[in-house]
């Protein structure tokens, strides 16, 4: 499914947030077609990965692109490209579904809202419920809507924050589900930022783990679970790594 | 540009329909708006009934020397002066949730990050959210100038002449421009303040200040008689505490330079009533100018702390 051509390159990036240093040097490369698991413990830079990535925030040295965009000197481009899924989105609550994925829709430039709408909750198994409002929606409805605004406009990349925080396990496998398909059938690069090792094990075809604003490891998935074959292994080499801060 | 402007307005004007305490404050305004009227009908009905009675008892005594109608003496416009008091009352209050809730509820539900990402700069975003807040107030200045239009068809002997009709635009868009400027105090104080509470404590304490306790320091009248639209700001202060907050607080009490331009045009009292709207208007001028300046420096802070805005530094996440 991989293939050859980086989407999404950083290199020497780092951020500061007053003097603390979250992000520091990384060089990261992904490629077209890959579902890439981005892991680390809480505060060791990978939101602030994220919001580089996706236009939110300037970083202090370094350079970033995604899809060969220069994530500050053409971030209106980049936001063309990209699909944004952040943690705990509840939209807007007195709208109907179909009124918020209209306003998502127009605003990135989508012409035909009400087929576009139709095709994405059809692609996400979701139809009937347009006429609903969110503020009825469960958590997992909510993320599938989520999911829907952020593919709406067929980007190349998506990139989704702790996606799988606070729903109950069968709307995690729902979501693995829809990842895998948007990745096989829509072609999308997805980036995930977790800290589940097994929804990465089950999801993702490469992982990388930051620790405190450091890559400490980054290989395909295949790869990594022949080198710890099991995901109980593969957790307690983890927790080793985040202890050591290094491989 | 302009079609993503409006997609922001158009959004922002069909949340705030669905929202409950907008919807809540705007019929109180329109049900004032009535009640204004209802107030100024019964009024004139009640003293017309008297009146006439009085005319009988004493066409019946032999007085030949007839009192005259007491409405004579009174323009038809001075049945809308209550509407001064209910803009700056209701009608400011009102502005303020809209300004607030316009960006509040995006930064609540965590929107606004989705918003970030989505191929619109930050120009088109904030001037679409301006033109739906305008767009909403103006939504609501129709609707009262309708109501005071057409009440004035069911009171007998008011109907409005056209100078008075333009009087009465001319009030409704010095209320637009006056409801505006508390619904840019809303918008900056969403935008800036960490806290949704404080973000809707500023604007309202600005708006008690603007609306009683500056007016009640420059002129040293009682609250009550601030309140009675005959005879706001008229009295000049006595006493040098009075003097001196007169003359340092003036330039910051937006509520009288409004009323202050307001009451001539509803011809609130008799020696408004000469004047021709040119008149009004230029002696009035350093009021209307003084009310334009203070809504360019709303929407310019506005637009201020929305350009440097973050939200990857929100506090309302942590």
């Amino acid at each position: 499914m991989t293939g050859k051509n980086p989407i999404i390159n950083t290199q020497d990036l780092s951020h500061k947030y007053n003097n603390c240093l979250a992000l520091d040097n990384l060089n990261l490369t992904i490629y077209e077609g890959e579902i890439f698991g981005f892991l680390g413990h809480n505060g060791a830079g990978k939101t602030t990965t994220i919001n580089i990535l996706t236009t939110l925030l300037g970083q202090t040295s370094g350079k970033a692109t995604v899809a060969g965009l220069d994530t500050i000197k053409e971030s209106l481009q980049v936001k063309r490209q990209i699909g944004y899924l952040p943690e705990n989105v509840t939209f807007y609550n007195n709208l109907t579904a179909f009124e918020n994925l209209a306003y998502f829709a127009r605003l990135s430039g989508v012409k035909n809202v009400k087929e576009k709408v139709a095709e994405v909750l059809e692609f996400l198994d979701f139809t009937g419920i347009e006429n609903k409002k969110m503020g009825e929606f469960s958590k997992g409805m909510r993320q599938r809507i989520g999911i829907a605004q952020a593919i709406i406009h067929d980007p190349k990349v998506l990139f989704l924050d702790e996606p799988t925080s606070g729903l109950d396990p069968l709307g995690i496998k729902n979501l693995r589900e829809i990842i895998i398909r948007l990745n096989k059938e829509k072609h999308i690069t997805v980036f995930i930022n977790t800290h589940l090792l097994s929804e990465v094990a089950k999801t993702c075809t490469s992982i990388g783990v930051l620790n405190h604003g450091k890559l400490i490891y980054k290989d395909t998935l295949e790869k990594t679970l022949q080198k710890f074959p099991d995901e109980v292994a593969l957790e307690e080499i983890y927790i080793q790594m985040e202890s050591q801060g290094k491989v | 540009m302009f079609e993503q402007i409006l997609i922001v307005a158009a959004n922002e004007i069909r949340v705030l329909m669905r929202e409950k305490t907008f919807l809540l404050l705007l019929s109180v305004f329109l049900a004032m708006t009535l009640f204004s009227v209802l107030i100024g009908w019964s009024t004139k009905t009640t003293v017309l009934g008297i009146y006439n009675a009085s005319l009988i008892l004493l066409k019946q005594s032999g007085v030949t020397h007839l009192p005259s109608n007491p409405f004579i003496m009174i323009p038809a416009l001075a049945l809308f002066r209550n509407m001064i008091i209910y803009v700056f009352l209701i009608g400011a209050l009102t502005s303020v949730v809209i300004g607030h809730s316009s960006f509040i509820r995006e930064r609540k539900s965590r929107v606004v990050q989705l918003l970030f990402t989505k191929p619109i700069s930050k120009t088109c975003f904030i001037a679409g959210k301006i033109v739906g807040i305008l767009a909403a107030l103006l939504l609501i200045i129709f609707a009262v100038f309708f109501i005071s239009l057409l009440s004035s068809f069911f009171i007998p002997g008011q109907l409005l002449t056209q100078q008075e009709i333009i009087r009465l635009s001319l009030f409704y868009l010095l209320s637009l421009i006056y409801m505006l400027i508390f619904a840019m105090i809303g918008l900056l104080f969403a935008i800036v303040l960490p806290t949704e509470s404080l973000a809707l404590l500023a604007p309202i304490i600005i708006w008690v200040a603007v609306t009683f306790i500056f007016p009640e320091l420059t002129t040293g009248q009682n609250p009550v008689a601030l309140l009675n639209p005959t005879n706001i700001t008229q009295t000049a202060p006595q006493g040098a505490f009075f003097t001196l907050m007169h003359s340092v607080l003036t330039p910051f009490s937006i509520e009288q330079h409004y009323t202050g331009l307001a009451q001539p045009l509803l011809e609130t009292q008799k020696q408004f009533t000469s004047l021709s709207i040119a008149e009004i208007i230029a002696q009035n001028s350093g009021l209307g100018i003084s009310l334009f300046v203070y809504l360019i420096l709303a929407i310019a802070l506005s637009l201020y702390t929305f350009y440097h805005y973050a939200v990857t530094r929100d506090k309302m996440y942590e």
